[in-house]
């Protein structure tokens, strides 16, 4: 008839249709279903909405970059707001929300790539990295936004990651390696390559453009 | 470079160097052009990328797609019943009728407008005014406790309108019985009142004045015609309306019938009642 959670009652204990008849001339008749649902449910929305809601555009940003999609972005985003409001309940208050988010969010954006097959994925392929030697050229000033964006995209997820977490939201390694689920010393392994990896697009990037002329570590500034 | 900082100029550009490490990788940095520049090239790709990464339009619609979604979710399944919560929804099962009935509400007369009030609100003007009558009389009034008999209809009828019992007990489906039949007024406006009942379920028909301009069709399109008389018909909660119009009467039968068998049945008796209507006193 209704959904009845009886594990949720706490002290006022489900014991029958009796108790339950008894209680029912004493409700004062013009209340509202709002008004009879418990202050603990109204507490609890705005609770999670005080704390969550003020991340939004932040983890748009950040399923953006590793969707590289708007729709699927925003796609994740609600999803991981959904599924943060049900796990809400074992979200202890005090530890740091910004990075539960965070986590939910890639669970989310990781479902989401399982469920499209033919979600693009930069890959994961080391090789390609240890060759790259770290290019001390400053060339990212030279590059629009879009550019230094499209360099980013072609960094392997689990670096782009990394450095998303650490160099654009600023997480401590600590709350780095609470997001993803990994070591702190995977973090910093990921983030020392994907930033030489950054910066070896970046570089690539800018050559394509004709923005940087001439073989590697020629320039100068 | 091997003697360099360089493995740890990550951590000394994010902060995450131990205090006794600071010292001496800054003090290098210093002294060292190479491991400068490297530093020097790697925090400002960090800026350039958290930049870059910054500007970026979120939808304009972000915030509304999450709380809907979220509404959903609250909406559909509240984690936290509590007594009060479980009551409002026992009372939505049974019914205002019964739970009313079996007295386990004590209704003062603003909630009664109140619950009207609510109620009414889907319905259309011309429909309110059959429907406040049968709430008012029929379900609030609650002076139906013992039964009626015909005589005593008949002389609060009235004899003019004696002939809207047998119209209507001709009618009523199987189970019912008219208890009742009188004159009545709501809200300034008078009303010629029959009820039928099977427990707690009831049956009312009702006459009233049509004042100057009320019509239904001011507000409703017809559902049948079958009689030549134009029906309408409404639902309002668990009670279903049907109605039409005379040149003096609005006439309403409301019930808590389904939709389909409270208008066969206004519809049945429409020729009848229309037949007898100008002849009817109130």
């Amino acid at each position: 008839m209704f959904p009845l959670q009886v594990t949720n009652l706490g002290r006022t204990p489900w014991t029958g249709l009796d108790q339950l008849i008894r209680s029912v001339p004493i409700l004062p008749f013009q209340r509202k279903p709002a008004d009879v649902r418990t202050t603990d449910a109204q507490a609890r929305t705005r609770s999670f909405d005080a704390e969550a809601l003020p991340y939004m555009d932040d983890l748009f940003r950040m399923a953006l970059r590793m969707t590289r999609d708007r729709a699927r972005a925003e796609d994740a985003v609600q999803e991981a707001y959904l599924q943060a409001w049900k796990s809400f309940d074992r979200f202890e208050s005090g530890t740091n929300g910004r990075a539960w988010l965070y986590k939910v969010l890639f669970n989310c954006v990781h479902h989401q790539r399982r469920k499209w097959l033919r979600f693009p994925s930069a890959g994961d392929s080391e090789e390609v990295l240890e060759t790259l030697a770290a290019s001390p050229l400053p060339v990212a000033d030279k590059l629009s936004d879009a550019q230094v964006l499209e360099a980013l995209d072609q960094i392997p997820d689990d670096y782009r990651a990394v450095v998303l977490l650490v160099d654009v939201e600023e997480f401590a390694y600590k709350d780095a390696s609470e997001v993803l689920g990994v070591p702190i010393g995977t973090v910093m392994s990921r983030l020392s390559r994907g930033r030489k990896a950054l910066r070896a697009k970046l570089e690539e990037t800018a050559r394509s453009y004709g923005i940087l002329k001439g073989e590697r570590k020629e320039g100068s500034s | 470079m091997s003697n360099h900082v360089l493995p740890m100029l990550d951590r000394f550009m994010d902060g995450e160097l131990p205090p006794r490490d600071l010292a001496g990788v800054a003090k290098h940095l210093a002294d060292c052009p190479e491991c400068r520049a490297e530093h020097d090239a790697a925090v400002q790709t960090r800026a350039r990328l958290r930049q870059a990464a910054r500007s970026f339009l979120p939808p304009a619609n972000l915030r509304s797609g999450i709380e809907s979604r979220l509404d959903a979710e609250r909406k559909s399944k509240p984690r936290i019943w509590l007594p009060l919560a479980i009551a409002a929804s026992v009372l939505a099962a049974l019914g205002l009728n019964e739970a009313w009935q079996t007295d386990y509400l004590r209704l003062t007369p603003e909630t009664q407008t109140a619950y009207v009030e609510t109620v009414s609100r889907s319905l259309t003007p011309v429909m309110r005014v059959g429907f406040a009558d049968h709430l008012h009389c029929t379900i609030f009034g609650k002076n139906f406790a013992q039964r009626f008999d015909l005589q005593e209809i008949l002389k609060s009828l009235g004899l003019r309108n004696a002939q809207l019992y047998p119209a209507l007990a001709k009618h009523i489906p199987e189970g019912y019985q008219v208890i009742e039949g009188h004159k009545c007024e709501v809200q300034g406006r008078r009303y010629l009142h029959l009820v039928a009942r099977k427990g707690d379920h009831f049956i009312s028909l009702l006459f009233t004045r049509r004042g100057s301009g009320e019509a239904f069709e001011r507000d409703l399109r017809s559902v049948a015609n079958e009689t030549g008389i134009p029906l309408y018909a409404s639902g309002a909660k668990r009670f279903q309306l049907a109605g039409f119009e005379t040149s003096g009467f609005l006439v309403f039968l409301v019930s808590d019938l389904s939709a389909d068998r409270n208008l066969s049945m206004l519809s049945t008796m429409s020729a009848e009642l229309a037949g007898v209507a100008d002849k009817l006193e109130l």
